[in-house]
């Protein structure tokens, strides 16, 4: 009878901590402002909640605001990005260098409008500087206690826009965090790196610790997993064609003892673009009437 | 913010202030060997594709007119000089953390090419450019 009940107090203990239990992650990277990919990731990310046995996380690996090389989503998407994001419940994102070109003063509103945290901890502003995002965050998946860490790379940053910011190494900003009292407290971490997956598995095997690293900024897709220790890394292409979908079996101990990783194809979905190009029409015209005045 | 730019050349030192009075406009004083003492203004006309700035600066010299484009880690400057001195410039200027490096043509009577490299730390830069035969050195940073 003794051993029933010590055994039931287990159950209910693991129960209580969320260990050994099954973990949904949803995710995206590059989405650059590609709206009329939003709908058809919007109803895939419904299909999955549903599906899943367990807690889902849903996170963004950046450059998910802007793209300059297609004018029209950078002046016309990036609201309609935030809004998305913000009704399908994203739990957090990672900044990229394509969210850092509207400017500081664009990007902090953009930041304020997000009902989630923007994650970055290798870019760090000088003393008396308060910058729009904030270094890693803490999830809470069923019973799971979540740390989520932002990283971005070094190449293509606008810097210039951004004096107040000196670019650290990720592995040793990463760490920093991991060294942290309150990373102790954590069950799994991930890792939101908006950087190349060569660039990752650098940083992997630099520091361990780290059980998912969703990567960005290359746009690779990562057929199969890419593992480095106990760590997998994992990026889902670009422009919204894809979502990522990996579950993670926690065991009693918090470790990790099984990854399941695939991806959902996105259709297109028409989205009107009319008054964006009328907002275009206006940059243009400006930029153009600037450059023909002065040069 | 504040910023502060000190230089030197062969033509003599000089000093620029600039200051954020809005989160639109910044103004500029320089005094030194090309202008005596200009100021001049800048204004955010637009953040919603790259950063479109335009401004305009006074001096005893003349007037000009210069507009600013950030793409991303690429910057592109140009404008016209009005007065005694006309003339036109356009400067592309490529960063990474920690360097940037531009260059251009300043244009009036015969075109002077302009090469520049600026070393950043933190919140202090050390900048070496050319423009034309004339070298200039200067060192700055946010205060």
């Amino acid at each position: 009878m003794s051993r029933i009940f010590i055994s039931l107090l287990m159950v209910i203990a693991v129960a209580g901590t969320g260990l050994g239990e099954t973990v949904t992650i949803l995710y995206t990277n590059d989405i650059h402002t590609r709206v009329e990919q939003l709908p058809g990731l919007s109803a895939a990310i419904e299909d999955e909640r549903a599906a899943a046995s367990g807690p889902v996380l849903l996170f963004d690996s950046g450059d998910t605001w802007q793209d300059y090389r297609v004018p029209i989503y950078a002046v016309w998407g990036a609201e309609r990005t935030v809004e998305w994001m913000n009704t399908v419940g994203y739990d957090a994102m990672a900044l990229g260098n394509h969210d850092l070109y509207y400017g500081p003063d664009r990007l902090a509103h953009f930041v304020q409008t997000a009902d989630f945290p923007v994650l970055c901890a290798n870019l760090r502003p000088v003393a008396g500087v308060k910058p729009p995002f904030t270094p890693y965050t803490f999830v809470q998946a069923g019973g799971l206690h979540g740390l989520v860490i932002g990283l971005i790379t070094d190449e293509d940053l606008p810097y210039l826009d951004y004096p107040w910011l000196t670019y650290l190494d990720p592995a040793e900003a990463l760490a920093a965090v991991l060294d942290e009292e309150e990373a102790d407290k954590a069950d799994l971490v991930v890792v939101l790196g908006h950087l190349p997956v060569a660039a990752a598995k650098r940083i992997a095997q630099r520091v361990p610790g780290i059980d998912v690293f969703l990567t960005g900024h290359s746009h690779e897709l990562t057929e199969t997993p890419v593992h480095v220790g106990k760590t997998v890394i994992l990026q889902t292409g670009a422009f919204g064609q894809r979502l990522g979908i990996l579950t993670l079996t926690v065991d009693s101990s918090g470790e990790v003892t099984k990854a399941v990783n695939s991806f959902r194809t996105i259709e297109k979905t028409p989205v009107a673009t009319d008054r964006g190009y009328i907002r275009l029409g206006i940059i243009g015209g400006l930029t153009l009437a600037l450059l023909l005045l002065l040069f | 913010m504040t910023a502060v730019d000190l230089s030197l050349s062969a033509s003599g030192p000089g000093i620029t202030v600039t200051r954020g009075v809005t989160e639109r406009i910044d103004l500029s004083l320089t005094i030194g060997p090309d202008s005596l003492c200009s100021l001049s203004g800048r204004w955010k006309v637009i953040d919603y594709l790259g950063v479109l700035t335009t401004g305009v600066g006074v001096s005893h010299r003349g007037w000009s007119i210069a507009a600013g484009l950030f793409l991303g880690p690429v910057r592109f400057d140009w404008g016209r000089r009005f007065g005694s001195d006309p003339g036109r410039f356009g400067i592309l200027t490529f960063s990474r953390p920690g360097v940037s490096v531009g260059f251009g043509v300043y244009w009036n009577r015969a075109p002077n090419f302009y090469g520049g490299i600026t070393l950043f730390h933190d919140m202090r830069y050390l900048s070496l450019f050319a423009r034309g035969r004339e070298v200039t050195v200067s060192i700055g940073g946010l205060l």
